[in-house]
């Protein structure tokens, strides 16, 4: 059904280079996002399925409308030496690397009346304020021979046959609930729309047209299932109320239904015992129409049916009547019963039972009656009219609200009927003293807000254009493994920022501690400057590294100030129990350093060699030290 | 040779994409041609390609709507609403196809708090509130991290912390509720216009209630070719397996 012809190469190559699509991808969202868009493709043309025809025989011509939307049967003009039938619409959507391309094609049957080489012209239309022109085209019409015309005659009279047929697949019957009516008595109509193996589409709602009657609005269609004479039929019931406006005998002109008749082309054929088969759809014109389908404007009838619509009585007429046609009962309803001069009173009269509830009007009260009043609310359904009206009491002599009549013509026996309620008993307190008289105007606040019954039909909602964003099946974010190991990311990064800032502020708060535990570092640190200047035999800085490790080292470890760290501190590491071999190695080397820096020359490197090491012996065992 | 791997694999899953939109296509215009079981098989041929979309069930339940399977519609309405739930017209069809369902739907009142929530995580899918549930995770854990290093503004942190722990408590908690009605519970459309739950998985079995086209069932426990059924007002029984379909 789709095709892909013209960017076919252009795909394969995209395909080929998933990124190269990802890029256009992305290029054509930007293009989008900056409000830059192509122009949309809108094209008209004219095509024909062959442009060499016989005289009297069918060329299918079809006006396609490319990129346009809600196009309307366009009719043809007089063509000049030819003659048109309109067969249907039809849509054709294409998509093509992800666009969606929508043309419809309106079908026509044309037909040449005598030989030669004939033109369709060029046909204009506008859409959305511009003008487009179809193509002109050229066609040869040649005569038919003897042969072609028997052949000709014999598919008119295989058409007959078949519209024979038709007629017993699909017909029309109207039923009319009675035969004679008043002028203005509901008549109910029924409409029904026979089908049998058919595939019936578009099946407009009937057309009543006479200028005697009045037309309900339909109600929604019934569809059922129903056997006449053993053949089972599928029915759509239409009904409707009508009212004759005028008196005499009249013939309800035949109920027109249109609607369309699919028939499958490729299935046609298999089934030579098809009402549609060759010889009523088959012919050239239809062949190959729309791929598989064909689509054939029927305009079913009914038959026309007598009515006769008298006048109603002038007997017994009372007064006052307004025209009330039905067999009606009518009640009435008052609230607040209790109220001062000027506050509204609310009266409902409701009205039920059958008739045409367009002839009933609101009773009211007489215009003499001390009471202002208002237009009412009406409120109608197929059951009941309901009228709300607000009347207002001007003095307080108001005891009740009077007698209220209303009078109808039943059409059930032919007479007329008034209904009268009872005089029901109000209280009207007076105004208080410096209160002036207000007439009260309806509001919201004043009367219950009567609200439109609007019955809505209800069906699904149609189908999606396109197939929107597509994932693989039954894909679960949550079920990522990926994904769920790349969350616990996040936490290890809190918790190790925690731990992290914790030790932070534990060592900014315990001096001591963060000496201690820092000395070890800056004394390995300090030990390999010292082989460092021991290697190159800088043998005074060498010395001055030492002392500076030993200071710096028995400072931190044992939190003292760093400054005044000689051999003095000796006797300090004594009393905190330090080992006196530990001390005597320290004493050894604090001695060698002090010497050396002032009798440089009486140092030798054998014996700077022997204090790194014991540096390095006395770091170490000072460090296994619990301070 | 990974990049190669993975082009190879790019392409294969665009293919299946292009046939996926031209089988979805297809559909459209067979559905607008009223040839309703064409549209069917190339809305499920285009399932069949590994990949699927919320319109392409939705215009699936659509054909098996007009072609009279209510239970296959109703099982499609509600995948499709299980990936885009927010669309008002597969929430309009799916309650359209619901009313249809032979005797009403038999529903107990909840209380108008588990209402609300049911109507607060009816408007996301689980995909969505995965994403919600991980992004406010991520954030909290910033703003954790921010609140370590940077010593000001510590009641704007607490304030951040609250706010955020609470969102996420919520979606976390609508992640669950979603992820037992989706992934854990088995639930399961009637797709036989009317079938017997059964007290025994037996054909002879004595029928405990019907269970008409459309009905949804949870699914409790199999047994050859029975399945145990829980319907919405708790009662249980066995119906066959052929009868229902899982969504």
């Amino acid at each position: 059904m789709l095709t892909r012809t013209g960017n076919l190469g252009l795909k394969m190559k995209i395909k080929n280079n998933y990124f190269a699509k990802t890029i256009l991808l992305v290029l054509c969202g930007i293009f989008l996002c900056t409000g830059l868009s192509f122009a949309k493709e809108i094209s008209f043309e004219a095509t024909v399925d062959k442009n060499v025809a016989q005289v009297g025989s069918g060329i299918e011509f079809s006006l396609v409308f490319t990129g346009m939307r809600d196009i309307n049967v366009p009719t043809l003009p007089n063509i000049p030496n030819f003659k048109w039938r309109y067969i249907g619409p039809s849509t054709y959507m294409s998509m093509v690397n992800g666009k969606v391309e929508r043309s419809v094609t309106h079908a026509y049957v044309i037909v040449p009346e005598k030989t030669g080489n004939l033109t369709i012209p060029s046909l204009s239309i506008e859409y959305n304020g511009k003008a487009y022109s179809s193509n002109p085209i050229q066609i040869r019409a040649v005569t038919s021979s003897s042969g072609q015309g028997q052949a000709q005659i014999g598919d008119n009279q295989a058409q007959q046959r078949s519209e024979k047929i038709l007629d017993d697949k699909l017909f029309m019957t109207i039923n009319l609930s009675k035969e004679s009516a008043y002028v203005n008595e509901k008549i109910h109509a029924t409409i029904k729309l026979y089908i049998s193996n058919l595939s019936v589409r578009d099946i407009a709602f009937p057309l009543i047209e006479n200028d005697a009657f009045l037309v309900d609005k339909f109600a929604q269609p019934r569809q059922y299932k129903e056997a006449l004479n053993g053949v089972p039929y599928n029915v759509i019931d239409f009904s409707t109320d009508i009212y004759g406006i005028y008196t005499g005998q009249f013939k309800l002109k035949p109920t027109e239904v249109s609607c369309n008749v699919i028939t499958r082309s490729r299935q046609n054929k298999k089934r030579g015992s098809s009402p549609f088969d060759d010889s009523f759809f088959g012919s050239n014109i239809f062949d190959n129409f729309f791929g598989q389908y064909e689509k054939y404007p029927v305009i079913v009838k009914s038959i026309s049916v007598p009515i006769t619509v008298i006048a109603l009585p002038k007997d017994g007429k009372p007064q006052p009547f307004n025209g009330a046609l039905g067999n009606f009962n009518f009640k009435l309803g008052i609230s607040p019963k209790d109220v001062q001069v000027g506050d509204p009173i609310t009266l409902t009269f409701t009205v039920t039972g059958t008739g045409n509830f367009n002839t009933v009007n609101p009773p009211s009260l007489k215009a003499t009656e001390p009471f202002k009043t208002y237009e009412p609310e009406i409120t109608q359904e197929s059951r009941s009219k309901v009228f709300k009206q607000v009347v207002v009491p001007r003095n307080d002599k108001i005891k009740q609200i009077p007698p209220i009549s209303f009078s109808f013509f039943n059409t059930n026996t032919h007479t007329y009927k008034t209904i009268t309620t009872a005089a029901v008993p109000i209280t009207v307190r007076p105004l208080e003293k410096g209160q002036e008289l207000r007439v009260f105007e309806m509001s919201k606040d004043s009367t219950e807000k009567i609200k439109r019954v609007e019955t809505f039909g209800k069906d699904i909602v149609y189908l999606k254009e396109n197939p929107g964003i597509v994932c693989r099946k039954g894909a679960l974010l949550c079920k990522n493994e990926l994904l769920l190991l790349l969350i616990l990311l996040p936490a290890l990064a809190v918790i190790l920022t925690i731990i992290t800032q914790a030790r932070k502020d534990y060592l900014a708060q315990d001096v001591r501690y963060a000496r201690s535990l820092a000395a070890p570092r800056k004394a390995k640190h300090n030990l390999v400057n010292a082989h460092n200047l021991l290697n190159i035999k800088e043998t005074a800085k060498f010395y001055d590294a030492v002392f500076k490790t030993l200071q710096e080292y028995i400072g931190d470890k044992f939190h003292l100030s760093t400054a005044g760290i000689s051999s003095d501190v000796i006797e300090k590491l004594k009393k905190r129990g330090v080992d006196p071999s530990i001390l005597d190695e320290l004493k050894v080397c604090f001695d060698t350093c002090d010497r050396s820096r002032y009798a440089p020359s009486d140092v030798e490197e054998e014996e700077a060699k022997r204090v790194f090491k014991m540096l390095k012996n006395v770091i170490s065992k000072m460090g296994k030290i619990k301070t | 040779m990974c990049a190669c791997l993975l082009i190879l694999a790019n392409k294969a899953y665009a293919d299946d994409k292009d046939s996926l939109r031209e089988l979805f296509y297809q559909g459209n215009i067979y559905y607008g041609e009223n040839d309703l079981q064409e549209a069917i098989d190339s809305y499920n041929k285009a399932l069949n390609c590994g990949y699927e979309s919320s319109p392409l069930y939705y215009n699936l339940g659509n054909a098996y709507f007009k072609n009279g399977n209510l239970g296959k519609a109703i099982i499609c309405y509600l995948r499709a609403s299980r990936i885009n739930p927010g669309d008002p017209d597969i929430k309009s069809n799916l309650a359209y196809a619901r009313s249809l369902i032979q005797g009403g739907l038999i529903s107990l009142k909840k209380p108008w708090f588990i209402r609300g929530f049911l109507r607060l995580t009816g408007m996301f899918s689980l995909n969505k509130i995965t994403s919600i549930s991980i992004f406010l995770y991520v954030l909290l854990c910033i703003v954790i991290i921010a609140g370590v290093y940077i010593k000001l503004c510590k009641k704007t942190f607490i304030l951040l912390y609250v706010l955020i722990s609470i969102m996420l408590a919520t979606s976390l908690t609508i992640f669950a509720v979603k992820f037992k009605a989706q992934v854990t519970q088995k639930n399961a459309i009637v797709t036989k216009q009317e079938t017997d739950a059964k007290f025994e998985p037996l054909d002879n079995a004595t029928t405990f209630f019907t269970l008409y086209e459309g009905e949804k069932v949870q699914l409790v426990a199999t047994n050859g070719e029975y399945l145990k059924i829980k319907r919405s007002d708790g009662k249980q029984g066995w119906v066959k397996k052929t009868d229902i379909e899982l969504i």
